[in-house]
């Protein structure tokens, strides 16, 4: 072996200039690979961080009855189709290790109602919001108003979606609590409309649906692919199951007819009035010294309070979903998870099975891997060309040593000896400047993410896997680009070789 | 029994090369035994087939057709491996144009077929090759690379490489045909001296008749035939 090492580098250091550009291209090769590496990772981690921790989670329960999984990026207008058995689906969850968290949401597309123009259609995700914003570390941001609090009603409705409808309606929408204030547009000011309430309308194929007012609490963006998230609106859940006649009282889907619904709903904060007003209670008849009236009106609300919330969240969960979206603990395969999820689930005989996010964005994903093939074939042709330059140059430098390979050959030497003795002045030139190839690489892409590059263009911020350019070198893509190193190496060597095993001690006679 | 004390023995050997539509015969049908410890020279003009023959007894070319016997051992149906460990443990050559590993250095190129048979110690190898180097006269040179040194300097390492592994057999062809006379006398005495030292067979390949006297026997070949011994 010292005597092969000692050879080669004898040749690499003899022929300095092929050397040179053996080693040039593959210092070339290995550094662009890593930067391409870096940027397929930092674009994977980016899609990951930004739709999966932000937006959609890991895997989505969806109903049976949903023929098309891309449950997020559907045509609007075609219904999601809901998950009746919410209470026992969550059981199967929580028992689930796997799963850090998940949470159900509606959603579908609505239509907002408008007594002289066009309905104006959008997405809506029903949720209970404060939950949403846990799960989902904050994405949505409040541009104007507030956001909704803990079971409130409301709507919460995109930049995008406000000017989409001042567009088709000419009217404004502002939260019921903002005054117009001076970052409004002056132009579009006058002459103008504004409406602080909205009446929305479930829409869809075959949905039963119904039409809810419901205010207007706050202006928001997502604060990661804000272009890409910008159409989903974002409503509490009860007022999505009213939109869409799903209700909440049970298990089974109930349509409750809209006048018994407002009784109850009144019914429910008069209550309140009955416990609350002390003037009743200190001009009441004394019946005995002992009782202490305030006490028991205290403890009586206090069991109210209580016994409302209970009800509230039996009712919340108990009504109908069209999603669950489900985190799993890091470093859990998907794909696994999703086929046990999906066992557990069958066996239970539950509505519902579990996709993969890839599976719940399509058109993004699609994307998405098509920007990643698009590289990774990037990469493979720089390889290719690569490969062939290397094998050029290597198989002219076989030939130009025919009387020193034949003379080996003559006294001794076996092919096997030949072979690796080639193999060994490739490898140390693959070694020397594949290695420093990577290193540059490595310190390219560091420089590259510390630039900070932003873009708001929707196909880069796909490229980027969100708004900021930030690729990244992780040892997984390290151990790759070694081993695509080794591949290059063994391809390129395989032609020279099989020219330098050729050579019989012979051919080294004939050319003295 | 004499035949048993043969070196190098062979029968009806033949050698074509095709060339084109037609056919070189470049051996036609040679008979020819060497015996060890012989100092053989082959002679005969360019093209008579010298440097086939000394590459058929040498393992490196194959014959068309006839018997190659090598220490008693038939060549003719050896595969590569077992021709080339032949090569190496049993032949040593000198070649016309030294042909020495220019990246290594005149100790490392003597030692080379030593590292390829993997049979002796580093110590061992060591001391036959420096005790090779001395005989050749050119103790004072072992870091030298072959580009530093002189064309007859060249030729003695190329001896002293031939003749590190102790073959039965060293082959040379025309080992003296790129050197000046002076250099020339001086190569021919020392493969002389070998050849008497360790009785190392050698069979070279000449068309200067002022070599000859240095032979004990001479085979003259003409068109692919022996002439006359």
């Amino acid at each position: 072996m010292r005597l092969i090492l000692k050879i080669a580098l004898g040749n690499i250091l003899r022929h300095k200039g092929k050397s040179l550009v053996v080693g040039t291209i593959i210092f070339i090769g290995s550094l662009i690979m890593i930067i391409g590496n870096a940027v397929v990772s930092g674009m994977d981690r980016g899609l990951q961080s930004n739709i999966v921790d932000r937006f959609t989670g890991h895997i989505i329960i969806v109903s049976t009855n949903q023929e098309d999984n891309n449950v997020f990026l559907t045509l609007e207008g075609r219904p999601i189709e809901p998950i009746a058995e919410y209470k026992n689906i969550k059981k199967i969850l929580q028992s689930e290790p796997y799963i850090e968290n998940f949470l159900p949401v509606g959603i579908n597309t609505i239509m907002v109602m408008s007594e002289t123009c066009e309905p104006w259609r959008g997405i809506v995700i029903g949720v209970e919001f404060d939950k949403y914003q846990k799960m989902f570390h904050s994405n949505v941001i409040v541009v104007e108003g507030r956001l909704i609090t803990n079971r409130e009603r409301g709507f919460l409705i995109t930049e995008y979606s406000r000017s989409q409808i001042y567009d088709l309606n000419r009217y404004w929408i502002k939260p019921a609590e903002l005054n117009i204030s001076n970052n409004i547009n002056s132009n579009k000011l006058m002459p103008m409309h504004i409406r602080t309430n909205l009446v929305i309308m479930g829409g869809g194929e075959g949905n039963y649906t119904s039409d809810a007012n419901v205010p207007i609490k706050g202006i928001i963006k997502y604060s990661y692919l804000n272009n890409l998230w910008q159409r989903f609106n974002i409503i509490d859940i009860e007022t999505f199951r009213e939109a869409f006649n799903y209700f909440s009282t049970d298990i089974e889907e109930t349509k409750i007819p809209r006048e018994k619904s407002d009784l109850i709903k009144k019914a429910l904060e008069n209550s309140d009035e009955l416990f609350s007003s002390e003037e009743i209670i200190e001009n009441a008849p004394v019946l005995s010294e002992k009782i202490d009236f305030k006490r028991i009106v205290k403890e009586s609300k206090e069991k109210l309070e209580k016994a409302r919330e209970k009800a509230k969240i039996a009712d919340v969960e108990a009504g109908m979903y069209n999603l669950v979206l489900i985190k799993i603990i890091k470093n859990e395969d998907l794909n696994q998870s999703i086929k046990k999820l999906n066992k557990i689930l069958k066996e239970n005989h539950l509505d519902a099975r579990a996709i993969s996010w890839r599976e719940a964005i399509g058109t993004i994903a699609q994307f998405a891997t098509l920007i990643r093939g698009a590289l990774t074939l990037f990469v493979l042709f720089l390889f290719f060309v690569a490969i062939i330059i290397i094998m050029n140059t290597l198989s002219m430098s076989a030939v130009e040593r025919v009387p020193e390979i034949g003379m080996m050959r003559a006294v001794g030497a076996r092919k096997s000896f030949i072979s690796r003795m080639f193999l060994a002045e490739t490898s140390m030139l693959s070694f020397v400047f594949g290695l420093g190839g990577i290193i540059f690489g490595t310190f390219g892409t560091f420089t590259l993410s510390l630039l900070n590059i932003k873009t708001g263009n929707d196909m880069l911020q796909l490229l980027f896997g969100g708004d900021v350019f930030c690729p990244s070198v992780e040892l997984k893509n390290l151990l790759e680009g070694i081993f695509q190193l080794i591949v290059v190496t063994l391809l390129a060597v395989i032609y020279p070789l099989k020219i330098a095993k050729k050579i019989s001690p012979l051919d080294a006679i004939s050319r003295e | 029994m004499k035949e048993k004390e043969n070196i190098i023995s062979l029968r009806k050997v033949k050698k074509d090369y095709p060339l084109g539509k037609t056919t070189v015969h470049a051996l036609q049908g040679i008979d020819l035994d060497v015996e060890k410890g012989d100092f053989l020279s082959i002679v005969g003009p360019s093209g008579s087939g010298k440097t086939t023959l000394l590459n058929i007894i040498g393992c490196i070319d194959k014959a068309t057709e006839g018997s190659v016997k090598i220490n008693g051992q038939e060549i003719t149906n050896m595969n590569d491996d077992e021709m080339t460990d032949l090569r190496l443990f049993k032949i040593g050559f000198i070649f016309q144009t030294f042909n020495l590993i220019p990246v290594l250095n005149i100790f490392e190129n003597v030692e080379f077929p030593l590292l390829l048979m993997k049979k002796y110690s580093r110590s061992e190898m060591k001391k036959k090759v420096d005790s090779l180097i001395d005989a050749v006269g050119l103790k004072d040179f072992v870091n030298h690379r072959p580009a530093e040194l002189s064309g007859g300097q060249r030729q003695r390492v190329a001896i002293a490489r031939a003749l590190v592994t102790d073959p039965d057999i060293v082959l040379a062809d025309e080992p003296t045909a790129n050197l000046d006379s002076v250099t020339g006398e001086n190569i021919l005495q020392l493969m002389k001296k070998m050849n008497q030292i360790k009785h190392t067979t050698f069979v070279f390949s000449t068309h200067n008749p002022d070599v000859l006297k240095y032979a004990n026997d001479v085979i003259k070949i003409k068109d692919g035939m022996i002439c006359n011994k």
